[in-house]
């Protein structure tokens, strides 16, 4: 069986100058990135701002074509989906309903909007799936007439829940689903989440900086760096033994409300990558705290690991071997 | 010896089309010298006008009562603009959340940072410069001196906000208040910016009120925590005795909300919404969305109860029968 979204050697480029009169640079957002995701699982995809989670996002939903590679929906390419067929396969929850919300719409005209769009049913059918949805998401049918603003963020957040599912998608992408809501109704947000993926069979790819929410909800969890999939590995796996140096720091980096623990000193520095001018080789190696010979010479690809993938000169003895052989021949000379 | 920042019974009021917003209610706390206090709570619970209100920088609207606002033996709620402006960056410095907003975009870093050495200090451009320099280089900012010649857009996130915690160095404040510091970055950077707060606070006997919602900041940054709800102090106490011992419902719904503690699949939530703040005050403010809520919580007005020096919640429930309940729902 196919599985419900999968990425094959995804690239996406952006074209850029530097200055008015500058040269052209080319920015590689998303560098050849492959992973699937099989039905009603949940990838959790980390990473640092910048390193192209969301422009990811944007090629799954087929937002904008791909530079190489391809986005497999059902094994069916995106590409080849119009846009009718796209949004009943996948649709985004964004992170901030106050700005992904239109403000002088009432919740049942932005709930209906897609159907309108879509050519779906009579007025009155879409009346009744949108209160039909707001009762999946929890509100109130009383809501129907108000405009977002008369609502709180939680609420605000359910709304736009509702809207993507009213298209009864297969996959949903949360980019970012809690990160401008309070923590008490982050909770509500993050079970709502949860009892939807059961209710309506949903798979999920949930973009996340914070880690407890992705070590809360996902299935597998997918770590990006600087435009490239570092690790991948089944949620459990990866919280327990990380294996990127990259993937390490972020773990450590996580504060867990311990106070008998003092704040992390992580050993990267402090210097963010340029993503115009990639570092060679490994694009992690001058922040990595285990950095080798071979690191900044060789791009390491990503190589089966303990059940998951990971792409590090600490985990291929092929190509650490040849390192080791070229210094030993260098030195020779 | 006497606090380095007393606060008594602060009112910070606001008239609204809808009524006089009570937004800070009889808040009181104390800040020793060389200690990190963290104000927690989520939006609208009155941690951010709190910090204002000390700086003297509400909105023109709000007004400010306060029986007790001592700043070094100074009293700040009889002490004029000029006396205030004097203070604020010389020995009360303030960060907030967004570094973007609070750094101005066409000035060069450096002039940025001069300029507040001059506007207090006086002295030297040079001296100034040097000043700079060197505290560029103790927040960790990879070629100071050529950074200094940056405008702020030409940083990054996390170098924008060491350069305003530079920035805030630069007189050798006494007071550090950093209004949710961390907030906007990603894990990584947060965590050495926290590192970097803890060290300054260590070495420079800088003392803190660090404001912020994530209760992973809080334990692993404060000494001491105030936990705020709709306005006002719900429960305080010294870090380990609030992660130890959560008294007060409110406090006790939040640690339950954590995602990433294992075990339970469904998380604790608190239902319901913050009340308005407008109108009469009756009973506990908590009470609409507390599990334990009873008759009584609805009437009077419940002080602080002392549990230890230290330790001290607002709830007519003895703590071991919220915490026995927090138990049971846990297991």
């Amino acid at each position: 069986m196919n599985p419900a979204i999968e990425a094959r050697d995804l690239r996406r480029n952006y074209r850029l100058r530097r200055g008015i009169w500058g040269a052209q640079a080319e920015v590689q957002a998303v560098s050849g990135v492959s992973f699937r995701v099989e039905r009603g699982a949940v990838l959790g995809l980390v990473g640092e701002s910048g390193c192209g989670k969301s422009t990811l996002a944007r090629l799954l939903l087929g937002l904008e074509p791909p530079s190489a590679g391809e986005a497999l929906i059902d094994g069916r390419p995106v590409g080849e989906m119009d846009r009718q067929e796209r949004a009943r396969k996948i649709q985004i929850v964004f992170q901030d309903p106050n700005s992904s919300l239109n403000p002088r719409k009432s919740v049942l005209s932005i709930l209906t909007m897609p159907l309108r769009v879509h050519a779906i049913g009579s007025r009155r059918e879409r009346e009744e799936r949108a209160i039909e949805i707001l009762d999946h998401v929890g509100l109130p049918q009383r809501v129907l007439h108000s405009r977002p603003g008369a609502l709180s963020g939680g609420q605000r957040q359910r709304v736009a829940i509702a809207r993507a599912l009213i298209m009864r998608p297969e996959i949903l992408i949360c980019d970012e689903p809690t990160s401008a809501l309070d923590v008490s109704v982050q909770a509500q947000i993050l079970n709502l989440l949860q009892d939807l993926r059961a209710e309506f069979r949903l798979t999920y790819i949930l973009i996340s900086h914070n880690l407890a929410v992705i070590e809360h909800m996902a299935t597998r969890v997918a770590v990006m760096y600087l435009g490239r999939l570092v690790e991948e590995n089944a949620a459990a796996a990866l919280f327990a033994t990380p294996r990127h140096p990259y993937t390490k720091a972020l773990l450590d980096s996580v504060l867990t409300p311990d106070p008998t623990e003092g704040v992390p000193e992580t050993e990267l520095g402090a210097g963010a990558p340029n993503p115009i001018d990639p570092p060679a080789g490994c694009r992690f190696h001058p922040r990595c705290p285990e950095v080798m010979a071979a690191c900044p010479r060789l791009d390491p690809p990503l190589v089966p690991c303990s059940g998951g993938l990971v792409a590090c000169h600490l985990y291929q003895s092929g190509s650490a071997d040849e390192a080791e052989r070229r210094k030993a021949s260098a030195h020779a000379e | 010896m006497s606090a380095l920042l007393e606060v008594g019974k602060l009112e910070v009021e606001i008239p609204t089309s809808a009524g006089l917003l009570r937004a800070v209610r009889g808040v009181s706390f104390a800040v020793e010298k060389g200690e990190v206090l963290c104000i927690v709570g989520e939006s609208g619970c009155g941690k951010s006008l709190t910090s204002l209100a000390l700086m003297g920088l509400l909105p023109r609207r709000a007004r400010r009562r306060a029986e007790v606002l001592r700043f070094a033996g100074q009293d700040l709620s009889s002490a004029n603009r000029a006396q205030l402006s004097r203070l604020r960056g010389e020995r009360i410095a303030m960060i907030f959340q967004d570094p973007v907003t609070s750094l101005n975009p066409v000035f060069k870093i450096g002039n940025q940072l001069i300029e507040v050495y001059l506007r207090h200090r006086g002295g030297s451009r040079d001296a100034a410069r040097e000043r700079a320099i060197a505290l560029l280089e103790t927040v960790g900012v990879p070629a100071p001196r050529e950074r200094l010649d940056s405008y702020p857009h030409q940083l990054s996130g996390g170098l924008r906000q060491r350069a305003m915690i530079a920035m805030a160095l630069m007189c050798e404040p006494d007071l550090l208040i950093a209004d949710e510091p961390t907030t906007a970055l990603d894990v990584t950077i947060q965590a050495q910016v926290l590192a970097l707060l803890k060290r300054l606070q260590r070495q420079l006997g800088l003392a803190v009120i660090l404001i912020t919602h994530d209760l992973g900041v809080v334990a692993r940054m404060a000494d001491r925590v105030v936990v705020m709800y709709a306005g006002e102090i719900v429960e305080q106490a010294t870090a380990e005795e609030l992660f130890a011992r959560p008294s007060h419902p409110y406090t006790q719904g939040l640690m339950r909300c954590l995602p990433g503690q294992g075990g339970a699949q469904r998380l604790g939530t608190i239902p319901g919404v913050v009340p308005a703040m407008t109108g009469a005050f009756e009973g506990c403010c908590f009470a609409e969305r507390c599990p334990y809520a009873v008759a009584e919580c609805r009437q009077g007005r419940k002080e602080l109860t002392p549990l230890t020096s230290t330790h001290a919640y607002r709830c007519l429930l003895s703590a071991d029968a919220t915490a026995g309940h927090l138990r049971e729902s846990v297991a």
